[in-house]
């Protein structure tokens, strides 16, 4: 899956888009309920859950279900941006 | 909130007791109203005084974000309100910039408490920019903290708390943010560290991830009059653990008074 590419100025130049965004036009966008399962799947993430459990929570807590690859690429950028969880 | 006017940028601050002066200075996405608890429990005997840095909680960001030029404002505004020595209480980017500032202003230094903070922290610093670079681009300051949050913050940290550590970071100029990593993150600091001859506490939470507690030896082995204090908390103790957060603040600062007017110190 190709990496997120985004210019300076914000526009979306390519690649996955994010979990919690949607595109529109040249410009991701957020989605709030994509935004609020983010949080849960942060902390679900933190307290030892796997992908099933935390994909459960999201789509029971916030009506949204993340993928596998949605789900890694979240968790990945997080860890990229805050260390290790 | 008053202000003050310094090096092309006007700072808010907070000013609050009598006594002797005591100066906070924030971690990355803080601001002044962080050390309300603690200004609460000191301005009976101390002079309590926090700024808020360039880029951060209401003051302005007319120029970049970078140590040398913080600890040139947090200079220039002590002397806009008149003091001239203080006890300084840092915490985590406030720690590069206390060490910097010592190094030209030593003599304005009383005492130093250093918390979750370091001399050296570059590990995984390049991808950890670049990731907050590409993400800042398209992500609301509110969603990156909110993430963050979730994060770093421990799981029974209460909400009302983690909504004011989301709520002060959304109050941070991105450039400010990203300009700020880019000065504390990779730079090693160790060398201006043997210049701290003031008394100084270094101050770690047990589960910190972001400024482990290694790092906090590092800081305390090379500050010539270290001593260390470890507390049940991660990066973010001043929300996590309130009450040995504030209880080990409050006693280093009284302790520092209580030498300074004993007799055998005069």
């Amino acid at each position: 899956m190709p990496d997120l590419d985004v210019a300076p100025d914000g526009r979306y130049l390519g690649g996955d888009i994010p979990f919690g965004y949607a595109l529109w036009g040249d410009f991701l966008v957020e989605a709030p309920a994509e935004l609020e399962a983010c949080v849960t799947m942060i902390r679900l993430t933190r307290l030892g859950h796997v992908y099933e459990a935390i994909a459960d929570a999201a789509e029971a807590q916030h009506g949204v279900r993340p993928t596998q690859a949605q789900y890694d690429g979240l968790i990945a950028s997080v860890r990229r941006r805050y260390g290790p969880l | 909130m008053p202000t003050v006017n310094v090096n092309g940028e006007t700072l808010h601050y907070v000013k609050s007791g009598t006594g002797p002066a005591v100066v906070f200075v924030h971690y990355l996405g803080g601001f002044s109203r962080q050390w309300q608890r603690q200004i609460a429990a000191l301005e009976d005997r101390f002079t309590c005084i926090a700024f808020d840095q360039r880029g951060y909680g209401f003051s302005s960001l007319n120029g970049r974000w970078s140590v040398e030029d913080s600890a040139a404002d947090l200079k220039a505004g002590l002397d806009a309100l008149g003091v001239e020595r203080a006890h300084f209480v840092a915490y985590s980017m406030a720690g590069p910039v206390m060490l910097s500032f010592n190094a030209r202003w030593s003599g304005m230094v009383r005492s130093l408490m250093l918390i979750d903070t370091f001399a050296r922290n570059d590990r995984g610093a390049e991808g950890r920019i670049a990731e907050s670079e590409k993400c800042l681009r398209y992500m609301s300051m509110r969603q990156y903290a909110r993430q963050y949050a979730a994060a770093r913050l421990l799981s029974e940290t209460p909400q009302r708390l983690v909504d004011e550590v989301v709520a002060s970071i959304c109050l941070a100029r991105k450039e400010a943010y990203l300009d700020t990593m880019r000065g504390i993150l990779g730079p090693d600091f160790s060398a201006l560290c043997p210049l701290v001859t003031a008394p100084t506490l270094v101050l770690c939470g047990r589960l910190d991830v972001t400024t482990p507690v290694d790092q906090a030896s590092d800081l305390t082995r090379l500050i010539p009059k270290a001593r260390e204090a470890i507390i049940e908390a991660a990066h973010l103790g001043i929300w996590e653990n309130p009450e040995a957060f504030d209880r080990v603040v409050v006693d280093f600062l009284d302790t520092q008074e209580a030498a300074a007017t004993t007799p055998s110190a005069r």
